[in-house]
């Protein structure tokens, strides 16, 4: 397992994408072949493919960094409804105890009531 | 302890394994819950009601976890008993999640259990959530790069229990070395000791035919790496050659990557060591430990966890040998033998004094007995738990 590098974010670093050098495994000619098409692609496609690849790149790294964004968003909106459903539970705590306090109250005044009633 | 609002007894709602679940905690709640009941009115919450202990049925009700939500408003305060393993906290930890109450933690690293439910039930995008919550960004980065099988997240450095802290109402935690690593926070928190129940035993050591003279030291409990059985043994071959009258006992399951017997073998130990595997009845399993002169305890790493394998020892009054770090540090010295973690040496020097010295066992067994009596009782700590509820209880209720 590798270890993190907490300076770098492992996504955007994921986002970037790169020209690759070309390579041949073919045996004594290969270095040959990967410098024709290296040469080739500087003549057919390279001056084409930079802008999009550019292009691709500005796109990867606005996603990451909008990824990223809503992650933060999630993040806070997590912490604020984990407090919320322990401020619920707190409530929940103060109603059973109102509730308790209602029924000893409701107790309490049948019983006065019922003594008045005796009395009269 | 009484509701003052009403001055009725405080109503708890208690979610915990119940036996026979094959788990600490669940022989824990069945030693506090007898005692607990004379200071709250008791219900009980389980996955199936109708699996639990029928003794347990006679003395409390129960209902499945699943009635908990309609019938929460009958209570007071839910308490809820929380340790690693998924297979039987997974449903209890859901219910917590959404209508938190009292925490009794019973494994300080909460990593544990997140990750093993996102392993086993596929929960990975929850463990995602959990490292987001407790570290940001950089925590969303590396459940990803731990989904990518390029890195994992040591469970010591972050013990994820920051949900249960934000979300709990109160914390219990059994040891000081757990309430220490628990990050500044606006809750409750009690150390309230580890307990144990303690039983008379019989000897067994007539089943094993060994020597009348044999001085037995046994491993007990569930046998998983970081108890360092092998560890044990390994040390154990040198008193062995000091003593040939020393056996070896291992009492308990076996996890299936241990291999016990070919650890045996491979130190040539065949005829003295001895295991025995899984003890289904908790009467035999303390019969066992009554069997055995000195028992070896070791656990490392320690990830704040107490030991009732350890207590269990000692309120047999056997001695008991340590790791010095983590919650066996705070045990008494005179009841139990510390010795460095992961020192070879110091481990067989301390087995061969005791092997050596029936007075010594003798006196740090007694010393044990009277540290298991004077702070581990049930009836103490029910009282402890009973005080503590009470005062949360308390807090909420409004002013004269």
């Amino acid at each position: 397992m590798q270890s993190y590098d907490t300076e770098q974010d492992w996504f955007l670093t994921k986002a970037q994408v790169e020209e690759r050098p070309f390579t041949s495994h073919t045996p004594l000619l290969g270095p040959l072949i990967a410098w024709f098409r290296t040469q080739w692609n500087n003549i057919s496609a390279k001056w084409y493919v930079r802008p999009i690849l550019a292009q691709q790149n500005t796109y990867n790294r606005l996603v990451a960094e909008r990824l990223s964004d809503i992650d933060n968003r999630l993040i806070t909106l997590d912490h604020e409804h984990t407090q919320l459903i322990h401020d619920i539970a707190e409530l929940n705590i103060h109603f059973a105890q109102t509730n308790q306090l209602l029924q000893s109250i409701d107790t309490r005044l049948a019983n006065i009531e019922k003594q008045e009633q005796t009395s009269a | 302890m009484i509701n003052k609002t009403t001055a009725t007894p405080l109503r708890i709602a208690y979610f915990s394994p119940l036996p026979p679940a094959r788990s600490g905690i669940s022989d824990y709640s069945r030693e506090l819950l007898p005692h607990l009941a004379r200071h709250a009115q008791i219900t009980l919450f389980a996955d199936d009601p109708a699996q639990v202990d029928p003794a347990l049925h006679a003395q409390f009700p129960i209902y499945s976890l699943t009635d908990y939500p309609s019938q929460r408003w009958q209570y007071d305060l839910p308490l809820y008993h929380l340790g690693n393993s998924v297979q039987y906290h997974e449903t209890t930890y859901q219910l917590f999640t959404r209508f938190p109450g009292v925490v009794v933690l019973h494994d300080f690293i909460w990593h544990k259990f997140l990750r093993h439910r996102a392993v086993l039930l596929g929960k990975l995008p929850d463990y995602t959530r959990e490292l987001g919550f407790a570290l940001g960004q950089e925590g969303i980065n590396r459940a990803w790069q731990f989904r990518k099988g390029e890195y994992t997240p040591s469970t010591n450095e972050y013990p994820l229990i920051d949900r249960l802290l934000t979300l709990c109402l109160g914390l219990i935690v059994h040891s000081q070395f757990a309430a220490r690593q628990i990050p500044p926070i606006n809750r409750p928190v009690r150390v309230i000791p580890a307990l144990i129940e303690s039983h008379a035993g019989h000897n067994l050591r007539a089943q094993l035919n060994w020597p009348d003279d044999a001085v037995i030291f046994a491993s007990i409990g569930h046998v998983t790496a970081n108890k360092q059985v092998d560890f044990a043994l390994q040390a154990f071959q040198k008193v062995q050659l000091q003593f040939p009258q020393a056996r070896y006992l291992i009492v308990g399951q076996e996890e299936p990557n241990i291999h016990l017997q070919e650890q045996i073998d491979a130190l040539n130990l065949a005829d003295v060591a001895r295991a025995i595997g899984y003890i289904p009845s908790l009467q035999a399993f303390v019969d066992w430990i009554h069997s055995a002169d000195v028992i070896v305890n070791l656990r490392h790493p320690t990830i704040g966890e107490t030991s009732a394998a350890a207590l269990r020892a000692m309120a047999a009054g056997r001695p008991v040998i340590v790791f010095d770090q983590g919650w066996y540090s705070e045990l008494p010295d005179a009841g139990c033998m510390k010795v460095a973690p992961m020192d070879a040496d110091a481990l067989a020097l301390t087995m061969q004094q005791l092997a050596s010295d029936a007075a010594l066992r003798q006196r740090i067994g007694e010393a044990a007995r009277t540290y298991t009596q004077d702070v581990c009782a049930p009836a103490q700590v029910a009282a402890q738990y009973g005080r503590f509820l009470h005062e949360i209880y308390a807090s909420y209720q409004p002013g004269p």
